[in-house]
């Protein structure tokens, strides 16, 4: 009894490894599995193309399924890869990872938020906000710009997460293509000798202000929405308004090379990029829709009253290589 | 070659498929690295005087917390071990708790504890502060290895000393370097699991050589160079055992009972007394400060939260359990063929080499294992493999199976060589040998091994979420994707779901064993 008891588990074991279903698709993703789960639930059940879904954790920087990716190249598992940022988009178009797909859904999304050559299309956004504590600075204390961050009155009071990995790195990398080279290592600088604190993630800073640890700090839209949501003597600003425009970062979606189902990776990518989705992006996790005209909650951020900061998703992305050495040096000099 | 690959084939058949399924993938990608031209000097061209002071904090952090938790585990060991303190049993069941929380989320509820009753996160978020916690995670560990080799010792000498010269010199001069062994392999353990660690040091913001490695993995996506300096923790690793196995090869380890002999307890009210304030204190520290501070976060949110945690967690505890029971199986039937040799005879060079093997398995981060597991299995011929649980369970057990072996040695290195002799002078075969005699007396070490696999397995995280398949949902990767956004009170009250369901299981298995172990000669013999 015990032996086939033995033998029934092996055998399982190997066959579900077997048993691929060819209505199925592969989607690895960088979103938050709280937010992403339910919209490709809502695709399974619309299309009736069964999900098989590899999420990502904050404890690997939400990088593990991307490093997954580039150690598949050769064979690759995966269909589509729905990224929380253009950062690791970018990092697997320059790999060769990626293939081009121009979905007919993505027509009146800006073309700034489409690569020219097709590999990956943007969708809901979210903007790099400053998240501060109410009880800690008052109304007309709250920084308007990031440049007001290294005046004495901030001193040891601001946090950033580690420009190092996720939506920071991409911030940064962003403020050297606004800025130029010079001034924006002046400005970081400057925040460092004002005490700047480095959180381990966006996570990190949210907690830390909430907590009442630091009076303000540099987080994404959806991170402070929920902080908001969990404590209401927080509040929000999008910074240089009348300045250089916030950072916008939407979700990007990519079709993986030589992927093993590809007519339903661009099924899933065309649901993703519908207005629909992006709806409940923003009704769950205040994400702000490209699609023009697209019906959000109350108090949702819309991009039509927001200044972004102009800049060229890929020449940032290039930027960002080019000064990754000079970020890790200023990390370590913490 | 011919009559040692006929002796104990099955040994040699378990060992060629671990090989083949485990051991060749991390060699392939070594061998790949280090032998492509230029990756060489790359990854040596990495290390500057940086690198080198982040090795030398590594070293330095794993050497404290070695020290300080094979102190105080030889302490807890001592008094819940070898003295009459009331409640030994649930004492020692209890100070087991941080062995069933993930290092990641003890160093958040040591960061959130220091910062709701100090006010500050100064002293947590140092190298001090590294120390503490993985003391805390840590001593469990030691307290296990010195404990048991406490209460193996043969009673006649401890005898001996207490009639010529009194308890306090018995236990300095006779006790303590009897179980010397012992000490230094808890030592070794701890120092490699500190080493590799990399989510304390990051979440409290510390800088080693592991968060470089991360950093060249997750920043840089720089596969090649972060393999490369993984090595130099392997070369690490491989040295420590070296020095290990020339001077006290012959050192006790863990097991789950007493084998050696009936040790007798060192009494006193005095010593009680010292006994209970020192566990009590350190049942508050490494437990109930972190527990307390979990319950009340998870609590803050109302019964509504807690309800929420288990709907989100439930669904996935079978197919984990599951696989950790398989994964602990794996582990098991592993590390005994690696140690496996004739009861009461030296590790034989097969044992040694098996030794090392699964020492570089265990001693490598397990992103990179992670990688080398996709670079070998992940073709269309071996589809069968990388598509399905079973790359799990190869994993699971490349990165545990060393513990195992380590347990089974050590078991099998207490056994009496006669009862062996003597059965081969009755002619009896090798095969009833091994199944009357030799397995029924490993018992212990065996149900040790196979619930510290499954414990392990359950909460395994770094190789597993390279290689999960695509829409398998497991507990360790079902709350780290969900706590990435979700309010503290949900992950609070998520830990607790995973520590319970974790908890509730080890104790069935172990009430299940205890059964099977009552049953096995040995218990006959206490």
């Amino acid at each position: 009894m015990r032996k086939w008891f033995l033998f029934f588990v092996m055998v399982s074991l190997l066959a579900t490894g077997c048993s691929r279903n060819s209505n199925e698709v592969v989607v690895y993703t960088s979103v938050d599995q709280v937010f992403s789960e339910p919209v490709l639930k809502e695709f399974e059940k619309e299309t009736g193309i069964k999900v098989n879904a590899v999420f990502d954790t904050e404890e690997t920087k939400s990088t593990g399924v991307l490093n997954r990716l580039i150690a598949e190249k050769n064979h690759p598992q995966c269909d589509v890869f729905w990224s929380g940022d253009p950062v690791r988009t970018l990092v697997l178009k320059r790999k060769g990872i990626t293939q081009p797909y121009r979905s007919p859904e993505a027509q009146d999304i800006p073309a700034v938020y489409k690569d020219p050559d097709g590999h990956w299309t943007g969708f809901s956004a979210r903007a790099r906000v400053l998240l501060y504590n109410k009880e800690l600075l008052e109304d007309e204390a709250v920084p308007n710009s990031i440049f007001d961050l290294t005046k004495p009155q901030y001193r040891g009071k601001v946090a950033l997460a580690n420009p190092l990995f996720g939506t920071t790195t991409f911030h940064i990398a962003a403020l050297f293509s606004v800025l130029g080279d010079e001034r924006a290592k002046a400005l970081l600088d400057s925040l460092k000798a004002n005490g700047l604190v480095l959180a381990t993630s966006n996570g990190d800073v949210r907690k830390r202000v909430v907590q009442g640890e630091m009076a303000c700090g540099i987080t994404d839209t959806d991170d402070a929405f929920e902080a908001m949501k969990e404590a209401p003597h927080v509040g929000i600003v999008f910074l240089d308004q009348q300045g250089i425009g916030t950072l916008i970062i939407p979700n990007t979606v990519n079709l993986i090379k030589e992927c093993p189902h590809p007519d339903n990776g661009k099924k899933l990518i065309d649901y993703l990029l519908r207005r629909k989705t992006e709806a409940a992006l923003a009704a769950s996790c205040a994400q702000m829709p490209l699609h023009k005209g697209v019906k959000v909650p109350e108090g949702i951020p819309s991009l039509d009253h927001i200044v972004p900061m102009k800049i060229n998703y890929d020449s940032t992305a290039a930027k960002l290589e080019e000064i990754q050495d000079y970020l890790k040096a200023w990390v370590r000099s913490f | 070659m011919g009559p040692l690959v006929l002796k104990y084939p099955v040994q040699k058949l378990i060992l060629l498929l671990f090989l083949a399924l485990a051991v060749v993938p991390v060699l392939n990608i070594l061998f790949h690295i280090f032998f492509t031209p230029g990756v060489f000097r790359t990854t040596l061209a990495s290390f500057n005087l940086y690198t080198w002071r982040l090795l030398g904090q590594s070293l330095l952090l794993a050497t404290a917390v070695a020290l300080l938790a094979t102190l105080s585990g030889t302490a807890l060991g001592f008094f819940l071990f070898r003295s009459d303190l009331p409640g030994r049993t649930l004492l020692r069941t209890l100070l087991l708790i941080p062995l069933f929380l993930s290092p990641y989320l003890l160093a958040v509820a040591w960061k959130d504890l220091f910062f709701l009753s100090t006010g500050t996160t100064a002293f947590i978020t140092s190298p001090a502060g590294v120390v503490l916690v993985l003391t805390t995670l840590y001593t469990p560990l030691a307290m296990l290895i010195a404990g048991t080799a406490l209460a193996a010792i043969d009673i006649s000498y401890e005898e001996s000393g207490w009639l010529l010269a009194g308890r306090r010199n018995t236990l300095l001069h006779i006790t303590l370097p009897l179980i010397r062994p012992a000490l230094f392999s808890a030592f070794v353990m701890v120092f490699i699991f500190t080493l590799s660690e990399f989510s304390v040091p990051a979440v409290l913001g510390v800088k080693v050589f592991t968060t470089e490695i991360f950093t060249r993995f997750s920043a840089f996506y720089d596969h090649t160079t972060a393999i490369g300096q993984s090595a130099v923790l392997v070369g690490i690793c491989f040295l420590l055992l070296a020095f290990e196995a020339r001077y006290l090869s012959e050192a006790p380890f863990l097991s789950l009972g007493r084998r050696g002999g009936h040790a007798g307890l060192y009494r006193g009210r005095g010593l009680r007394r010292v006994g209970l304030f020192f566990v009590l204190f350190w049942l508050g520290m490494s437990v109930v400060l972190p527990f307390a501070v979990l319950t009340g976060q998870a609590f803050h949110g109302g019964m509504a939260v807690m309800a929420r945690a288990l709907a989100l967690l439930l669904p996935a505890a079978p197919s984990s359990l599951l696989l950790a029971a398989g994964g602990g199986m794996l582990i098991l039937i592993t590390g005994a063929a690696a140690a496996w040799r004739r009861p009461g005879t030296p590790p034989s060079p097969l044992n040694r080499g098996f030794d090392l093997l699964l020492l570089l398995l265990f001693a490598l981060p397990a992103t990179v294992l992670g990688i080398a597991l996709i670079h070998f299995y992940n073709r269309p011929s071996l589809a069968f493999l990388y598509g399905g649980p079973a790359i799990i369970l190869v994993g699971y057990t490349a990165r545990y199976a060393f513990l195992a072996a380590r347990l089974t040695g050590n078991a099998l290195r207490q056994l009496p060589a006669s009862f062996d002799e003597a059965a081969r002078l009755a002619a009896i075969p090798p095969l009833r040998r091994l199944l009357h005699i030799h397995l029924p007396l490993l018992l212990p070490a065996l149900a040790a091994s196979f619930l510290l696999g499954f414990i392990l397995s359950l909460g395994e995280l770094g190789t597993t979420l390279m290689v999960y398949p695509p829409g398998t949902t497991l507990l360790p990767v079902k709350l780290y994707t969900l706590m990435a956004n979700a309010p503290q009170p949900l992950t609070s009250a998520m830990t607790l779901v995973v520590m319970s369901i974790t908890f509730a299981a080890t104790t069935l298995a172990y009430l299940l064993l205890s059964r099977l172990l009552k049953r096995s000669p040995y218990a006959a013999s206490r």
